[in-house]
Order: structure tokens, then sequence, then C-alpha cells
């Protein structure tokens, strides 16, 4: 699970070389991005993917506690994923809430 | 029935090589990208509202303009170690196995070049 997170994660590497490349051809390029990205369908993917980075950067972050050698007992493992799935969405919330208010 | 200990399986097959590094550099990335993570969201942020003269200003600033090369770097770097993991464990004919990381490698040194081209081209087009 946290290795396909991954794998489908480079996909929003790719999209971040892209708008790189986006901005340095010009204003115009720009600005049709930008109005891409007003179109709800594009900003929910946006923001699904996300989540999807949070929930990985969560993940991760029980992987290092496990690499630590801590966080293996058995009752605790359901509560991690619950605590992980929350505050990815938390997170998510958080900074969709971020880029609102900033308008 | 398999009676043999895991260390006997393993004697003979040669060390993990620089497998350590390997895995020892997936974690420092990691726990370098959480916070570069956070960097990407005001990224996105101005992606959503600044005007072409404002995003540029924003990605030129010293500041930004470092968090976006360590982001990028790290990213990719943390990202072909990971693929080539996945590679390494799902993928089975050896040949297939050994060019695809061999693509991955070349792959994403190319999409660290181009962002690192485009960022410049961004900084001279700002100055």
């Amino acid at each position: 699970m946290h290795r396909i997170m991954g794998v489908l994660l480079t996909a929003g590497l790719v999209l971040f070389v892209i708008s790189l490349a986006v901005i340095q051809c010009g204003a115009s390029s720009f600005e049709s991005m930008q109005s891409l990205l007003q179109q709800p369908l594009i900003g929910l993917a946006l923001w699904l993917m996300v989540y999807a980075l949070f929930f990985h950067l969560c993940h991760g972050v029980r992987h290092l506690i496990w690499d630590a050698g801590e966080g293996y007992e058995k009752l605790l493992m359901n509560y991690y994923i619950l605590l992980e799935m929350f505050a990815a969405i938390a997170l998510t919330f958080l900074s969709f809430l971020f880029v609102q208010i900033g308008s | 029935m398999d009676y043999r200990t895991p260390l006997a399986k393993a004697r003979g097959l040669g060390s993990a090589k620089t497998g350590t590094a390997h895995w020892w550099m997936q974690r420092v990335t990691a726990v370098a990208l959480i916070p570069l993570s956070f960097w990407l969201i005001l990224f996105i942020d101005q992606l959503f509202h600044a005007s072409y003269s404002e995003i540029k200003q924003w990605l030129v600033s010293p500041v930004n303009f470092t968090l976006l090369l360590a982001w990028a770097f790290t990213g990719f770097y943390h990202a072909a170690l990971g693929l080539q993991v996945v590679i390494e464990d799902y993928v089975n004919p050896d040949w297939i196995k050994i060019v695809l990381v061999w693509v991955i490698k070349l792959t994403f040194t190319g999409m660290a070049i181009a962002s690192l081209v485009f960022a410049i081209r961004i900084a001279i087009s700002a100055g």
C-alpha cells in the first residue's frame, strides 16, 4: 500500500516539473494552466493527490518509528492506521483551507 | 519443509553491497521531505492565486528558490530509490529488472536536470 502510493505519487512529481515548464514558458501559458486549475474536477484530483502525499508522509513516519524498533504492539496497529488517516485528512483539510483563505 | 536457517540461506550470496546506503538514503530523504512537503502546499497556493509576475517573484526569492531545488532533488531521489525497490521486489526476469532500474535512474536524473533548467530560466526572466 505504502509502495503503491509512492509509485502513484511520482505522477505528482511529473506534474510538478510540468508546472515549472509552463511557468518558464511565459504569462499566457501560466494563465491557461491557472484557468485549468479552476476546473472543479481538476482541483479535486489535485487535492486527492495532496491527500495521498500526506497519507504517504504519515505512514512514512510510522515506518521511521518501526525502523527505530518501536511500535510493533499488535493492539496498537489498528489505532495507528486510524491516526494516520485522520492526520492525513486533517493536514489536507488545513492545506485546502489555507489555499482557499489565501484568495 | 525447509529446515535451513535464514543465515544459511543468505550465506554465499555475497554482501548487500551498497544496499545499506540505499536503505539509509531512503530514510534520510524521507525525513527531509516532511518539512519540504509543506513548502509544496505554499507552491500550490501560488499556482492557484498568484499572477504571473507574482509567482515569478515568489519563486526567485532566495528562500523559495532554495526550497524549490531542495524539494525537487530530494523528491526525485526519494522516488527513484523507492521505485527501484519496487522493481527489484516485483519484476521477475533479471534483464527486465536491470533495464527498468536504469530507465528509472536516467528518467529521474533527467527530470531533476529539467527542473533545474526551468528554475534557472524563470530566475533569468524575473531578474
